[in-house]
């Protein structure tokens, strides 16, 4: 082979190799808007083969209808005069899949030298524009807190400012409408709404008139509504089809349709102050929204008990104008007010969103006026951050230093996020806590105060389905107490310096390997140094020993972080001068239907009246032989079954005789699950009806009774018209009657 | 199934649930022998306006026999009265538990405590 041939086919060979390889979708086209080559990226990006879009015009394959007018009236000018306006500038663009989809690109076409060819090097723009979104999204967010505090802070009008949050939060959510309510309360104990700002929905004159007389203040008593819903559960309600929805209460003849709601509760110091709802929002509500909003809903919290404790103030002023020691009284009582605010701030409730495999606890007691303590969670699709921390030193100043934490953490986490991402990974917790130190620091320095932190992150390695690493930034914070397999304490913790002392501190991680059943222990200092009135104080070895107390009573994390501030009041005799702060997070046992504690065993039984106990018989002689299981979980799980049974019978079998119910038991390391099969009617759960002295019905407890006995209860209908019931009860609680 | 009375003082009154055995002790109160308590409870209480009964044979109560009961508490609350129970097996007081019945009829240890519990 000559060697000029040789040279062409290599040249070919790796421009083929080339175009292949390439991240980003190559097409060139002539003059006349012909594709002559499109590469495997844009075979990818576009959904066309390169088969059939070689040939065609380029237009009628990747451009959408608006723009194709515009293309070739550029393709025209370029071939008459030889002016290319676009070549070799990055433009961004939108273009269309095959199957019609539009999304962003970012473009750059170059002119083959000599010749009427054009090469265009496109990259799908979606992830990065859903990325800048997210962080406007943010930054909007926090400008509304901003916002919202400065201007109740600068004029005292809490209606005009509930008018702004209102505004923000429905263009945010993209809502059409919505309201924002402080919650009150009757003498009688019932919940209302009283609303501060709500759109103006007035769909006739007559509505008009009741609204400018009474808007913004309008009160809502009815409960029996998915508002209602709200307020008497205290927690988040969605609705994204409200016609159907049981909990509506509908709506006056005229209203506008609301097709989606969500109310939002507002909590401060743990008591439910005011609501936001929201409606009519396109795609719907979801609990990812409700998280993200949440710094916006504690700061509306603040808000509404601010304005509480002014009008105190102001009455308290006005009655008592001449008795200067009263008012004294009333100026540190809003300071004390003011301090508490604060702390609804920095702490949070427990996450809305957990992650699959682990449990999270949080126990917040807040006392007399003030500590920077905080914590706060940080969520990305396969890891969860856990930020517990004090602000050292007293006063407003601790309380305002420690807000700035908690808003400047967001902040640094959606920047390095916006940076990390580039490279396919998340910020690491020594990049967030560097980054924070750097914000914060000069900050600290001036006003002489200091933070500590731990910063943990709880990650799931790839492949794996739950989580298998905890990386911990440990920045001067109380130790982490890990309990492992139950009973073996260990204290992780690092020797970095607390934030504010060091300008240049260079923050070290260091990662730890979780195991299934692992109980990790986050408290601030409050627990530790609660001093009983002999002046001992908590310490390190109570706190391991009430902990490991916890975990080998099986509590969930709640139960015991609440069991741990428990121990620490009776400790000092109800005396706590600190706030407590205390996160558990308990990593699941591994899946248990890996650890059998006893095989399956299965069994089939008609329905006729006298023998239908016969499958009480064989749960008596499977359960008596499973090892370790309590006698008040032998009898929850006859007294279950036989609900869920006597249910069957009445509404999948409708009574008849010659029907068969097949029932299949397996007691696993923490759970006993019960599969009961039917080839019955379909059935649905019915609500569920506590017991009660004034109700004339007499049925309808069954189901209730088997809810109780049974934690997780399932109920689907297969393909092939079995109604198959699922019930599953968590071994090792004597009693749930906790309340 | 039958229902035995037995008056303590002219204002109360036990009324036991016995098999047709009297040393059984695997009595059902469910969905087979509600309709048969239902039928002789009115009569078993009579007049009396305070009742103990007394559970010390039944093995199992379901949920249909929860709400018989709860129907004779309503009864006898409406006319002034009051209804306590007494001697209740171990799987009987679990589902007792479970729907927090504790919290709505004195639940008692044997019928003398349950007399006691009327007297104060």
């Amino acid at each position: 082979m000559p060697l000029d041939n040789f040279l062409i086919k290599r040249e070919h060979t790796l421009l083929r190799s080339v175009l292949d390889h390439s991240m980003d979708a190559i097409i060139a086209i002539d003059s006349d808007s012909t594709i002559i080559e499109f590469n495997r990226s844009a075979e990818e990006m576009f959904g066309w083969s390169r088969a059939v879009a070689v040939g065609n015009y380029l237009h009628e394959m990747i451009i959408p209808e608006q723009h194709r007018a515009g293309h070739l009236a550029g393709m025209a000018y370029l071939r008459e005069s030889g002016i290319g306006p676009i070549l070799g500038k990055r433009l961004e663009l939108i273009a269309q899949t095959s199957a019609g989809v539009i999304f962003p690109v970012e473009l750059t076409v170059s002119a083959v030298d000599g010749e009427m060819i054009y090469v265009a090097s496109l990259r799908d723009l979606t992830d990065r524009k859903l990325a800048e979104q997210h962080i406007e999204r943010s930054d909007r967010l926090f400008r509304a807190i901003s916002t919202a505090s400065q201007q109740y802070i600068r004029e005292g009008n809490v209606d005009e400012t509930f008018a702004i949050v209102l505004n923000e939060v429905l263009d945010i959510t993209e809502s059409e409408y919505g309201f924002v309510s402080e919650v009150l309360y009757e003498p009688t104990g019932e919940p209302y709404i009283r609303t501060y700002a709500l759109t103006n929905i007035a769909w006739n004159e007559e509505m008009r008139a009741i609204y400018d007389a009474m808007a913004p203040n309008l009160e809502f008593k009815n409960l029996k509504t998915l508002f209602g819903a709200m307020l008497t559960t205290g927690e988040v309600v969605i609705s994204n089809d409200t016609a159907t929805d049981p909990r509506r209460g509908g709506l006056p003849p005229g209203h506008p349709p609301l097709d989606r709601f969500c109310g939002l509760p507002i909590h401060h110091s743990g008591e439910l102050v005011g609501m936001i709802g929201l409606s009519n929002r396109p795609q719907g509500y979801d609990l990812e929204m409700v998280e993200f909003l949440e710094p916006f809903l504690a700061a509306c919290g603040n808000i509404i008990v601010t304005w509480r404790a002014d009008k105190a103030r102001v009455l308290a002023e006005a009655e008592r104008k001449s008795a200067h020691d009263a008012l004294e009284v009333a100026r540190r009582r809003e300071a004390e007010i003011s301090a508490v605010i604060q702390n609804s701030l920095l702490l949070r409730r427990k996450p809305v969103l957990t992650p699959h495999g682990m449990d999270v606890g949080v126990c917040i007691m807040g006392f007399t006026a003030v500590t920077g303590d905080y914590c706060d969670f940080v969520t990305f699709n396969d890891r969860f951050d856990i930020v517990v921390g004090d602000v050292m030193g007293k006063g407003v100043t601790a309380a305002m230093v420690g807000s700035a934490v908690k808003g400047q953490l967001h902040r640094v986490v959606r920047r390095l996020q916006e940076r990390t991402m580039l490279f396919g990974r998340h910020p690491e917790p020594q990049e967030i806590v560097g980054g924070l130190q750097s914000v914060l620091t000069p900050q600290l320095m001036t006003l002489d105060s200091f933070v500590t932190l731990t910063y943990a992150a709880f990650e799931r390695r790839d492949g794996a389905d739950s989580v298998t690493d905890i990386t911990i930034v440990d920045a001067g914070h109380t130790p982490i107490l890990r309990i492992r397999d139950g009973n073996r304490p260990h204290w992780l913790s690092g020797d970095n310096v607390p934030l504010g002392l060091a300008d240049r501190e260079f923050y070290m991680q260091n990662s730890h390997q979780v195991e299934p059943g692992d109980v990790y222990i986050f408290f601030s200092d409050g627990v530790t140094e609660a001093v009983n009135p002999d002046d001992v104080p908590f310490g390190k070895d109570r706190v391991e020993q009430v902990s490991v107390d916890g975990v080998l009573s099986r509590y969930d994390s709640e139960q015991i972080a609440n069991a741990l501030a428990k121990a620490v009041m009776v400790w000092t005799g109800e005396r706590i001068d600190d706030d407590i702060t205390i996160v558990v997070v308990k990593i699941d046992e591994a899946p248990s239907c890996v650890v059998v504690r006893k095989e399956r065993a299965y069994c089939e039984f008609p329905v006729e009246s006298s023998e239908r106990i016969g499958f009480a018989d064989f749960l008596e002689t499977y359960l008596r032989d499973v090892p370790g299981i309590t006698d008040y979980d032998r009898h929850a799980v006859i007294i279950g079954v036989t609900e869920a049974v006597n249910n069957i019978v009445e509404h999948g079998l409708l009574f008849q005789a010659n029907q068969r119910i097949q029932l299949e038991i397996e007691a696993r390391i923490t759970d006993i699950e019960i599969v009961i099969c039917d080839r019955g009617r379909e059935y649905a759960e019915p609500p569920i009806k506590e017991i009660s002295i004034e109700d004339n019905r007499e049925r309808g407890y069954g189901w209730m009774i088997l809810r109780r006995c049974f934690q997780d209860v399932a109920l689907v209908r297969n393909p092939l018209g079995y109604n198959i019931l699922t019930l599953q009860r968590k071994t090792g609680i004597v009693s749930e009657d906790a309340s | 199934m039958k229902l035995m009375s037995q008056d303590f003082s002219p204002r109360i009154r036990s009324v036991a649930i016995a098999g047709n055995d009297a040393a059984d002790v695997t009595v059902r109160l469910d969905l087979s022998t509600v309709p048969l308590f239902k039928q002789q409870i009115s009569s078993a209480i009579g007049e009396a306006e305070n009742v103990i009964l007394d559970l010390s044979n039944v093995a199992f109560v379901d949920s249909s026999g929860l709400g018989a009961i709860l129907s004779c508490v309503r009864d006898l609350t409406a006319s002034g009265g009051d209804l306590k129970i007494c001697s209740v097996q171990q799987r009987v007081m679990v589902m007792f538990d479970l729907v927090r019945l504790p919290k709505i009829i004195g639940i008692h240890e044997d019928v003398n405590a349950a007399i006691a519990a009327f007297g104060s």
